[in-house]
């Protein structure tokens, strides 16, 4: 597919793209808690993919490659926009098993009432998470919710493995403190 | 209902509560998961990829692009690549002074000066020149000294003779620098070349004279390189110069007052100060059985 990109083949990388955007705006709206933000994100990164596929040797997976670009596009442009931070946020899908679990154990509340509570809830873990440094939310992110090992995080922020769990411990830390309301 | 039973989770309000026993904080930051855009998100994210993706192939990328993806090794060590680049251009410099010397730059000034000078043939044309003032030989002496434009001056107001005399000056620059560098040898030089040898089978005196203010004209334009001498070595020490500035004063004084051991006297000193003004400088001069005393004032 890849080679069908570098020889000049905009479907096939349309077919990638289809493939791969949904995990890639997921981590980055979650890095930058901003839907307006992670969409131009995404886009830079597919772009900046297609521009570089000559590049591109095959060394590691077309995803891997990508999801680089993307996290390096969105580490640079949280580092210019450290000060600027606003949530846009995205509905909360509640019908999966893991929400529904969560929210029952955190409320009896139904209806209105509970959307409500979702909604606080949501805006809540985003606050805690905006409040961590960039590499420390970066670390919690790519493991806890994207579900990258040690040592692809450290491969993908040119950082140890040692370096990875002591951010993830501390990033937990401050987390914890942040959430302690709902923890139980 | 008391504070237990309001912690306590009623089971009945949800069936999911007895899968979930707690709540820790790695399910509260799995449930970030679920926030997810609608599938219209992904039909407007596509069109407006589609779009940037054309503009991308549109548009001409800039020429510093494949530079930029270094910008990122530059920002990470910043001070261990200055020292680097400061290191290599410290060493360029070096190099090309070890290699060009201090000839370089004279070669190129040179190059200037033959290029302002004229390079018409009516320099050693002698017949198409007006009958004009001869300058004397101090003027143009004192017009060689004043620079390379009153170097082309005394070439046109010389007569005959002396016109011819003055061209093997640019002429062996002009050898000077092609024995340097691969310049062509032009006409004109190839004229002044010939008038040359004609004015030294003539007037060789004129010749020789003119020759060795070039001489001195190429000397200024191209610095030989000096033996480096010890700056220490070429300094007298402090004692020995106050030692002669003291005895300068007083030589002379010991001279006219008639003793008879031999000193050396300074030519300087002796063709600056005369009698009268070395008599006029003792301000005070008093004499003693077994010591003189002179003060000099200058």
């Amino acid at each position: 597919m890849v080679r069908r990109i570098q020889e000049g083949d905009v479907a096939a990388f349309d077919i990638l793209t289809v493939k791969y955007r949904n995990r890639i705006y997921g981590v980055v709206y979650n890095l930058t808690s901003n839907r307006e933000d992670a969409a131009d994100l995404t886009q830079d990164a597919f772009i900046k993919a297609f521009q570089s596929i000559q590049r591109f040797r095959g060394q590691s997976s077309f995803f891997t490659w990508i999801y680089r670009i993307a996290i390096n596009s969105t580490l640079s442009h949280l580092r210019k926009n450290r000060v600027r931070s606003f949530f846009s946020l995205e509905r909360v899908n509640t019908d999966e098993p893991v929400s529904r679990e969560l929210i029952a154990a955190l409320t009896d509340k139904t209806g209105a009432d509970r959307d409500t509570y979702v909604r606080e809830l949501q805006e809540k873990l985003n606050e805690a998470m905006q409040q961590l440094s960039i590499k420390h939310r970066t670390v919690i992110t790519l493991f806890e919710i994207d579900g990258l090992s040690h040592q692809e995080i450290a491969d993908v922020m040119n950082c140890s493995v040692g370096t990875v769990r002591s951010r993830l411990h501390y990033a937990k830390q401050l987390l914890q403190a942040e959430l302690q309301n709902y923890i139980r | 209902m008391t504070s237990e039973d309001k912690n306590k989770r009623p089971e009945a309000a949800n069936g999911d509560r007895s899968r979930m026993a707690r709540v820790t904080l790695e399910n509260l930051i799995r449930f970030k998961r679920n926030e997810q855009p609608p599938a219209e998100f992904w039909q407007q994210f596509d069109r407006e990829l589609r779009a940037k993706q054309l503009a991308a192939i549109v548009a001409k990328r800039p020429w510093w692009t494949p530079f930029a993806r270094y910008s990122g090794v530059i920002s990470r060590y910043p001070v261990p690549l200055g020292a680097v680049a400061a290191c290599a251009i410290a060493f360029a410099g070096f190099y090309e002074y070890r290699v060009h010397g201090p000839a370089g730059p004279s070669v190129s000034g040179a190059q200037s000066i033959e290029a302002s000078l004229p390079k018409d043939a009516s320099v050693a044309n002698s017949e198409s020149l007006p009958a004009a003032p001869v300058a004397s030989e101090a003027n143009s002496e004192l017009a060689m000294e004043s620079g390379d434009r009153a170097v082309a001056k005394v070439v046109v107001f010389h007569d005959g003779a002396k016109r011819e005399a003055a061209s093997p000056r640019m002429d062996s620059r002009a050898l000077a620098f092609d024995a340097g560098s691969e310049m062509t040898v032009e006409p004109s030089e190839q004229w002044i070349a010939a008038n040359l040898a004609a004015a030294q089978a003539a007037e060789p005196e004129v010749v020789r004279n003119l020759l060795g203010l070039s001489t001195s004209l190429d000397d200024r334009m191209i610095p030989t390189v000096r033996e480096r001498t010890e700056p220490l070595e070429q300094m007298s020490p402090p004692s020995s110069e106050r030692r002669s500035r003291l005895l300068g004063g007083v030589v002379p004084a010991l001279a006219t007052y008639g003793g008879d051991v031999p000193v050396p006297v300074s030519d300087r000193f002796v063709k600056e100060l005369s009698d009268d003004r070395l008599y006029e400088s003792i301000s005070r001069y008093s004499e003693g059985a077994d010591h003189i005393s002179i003060k000099v004032k200058f």
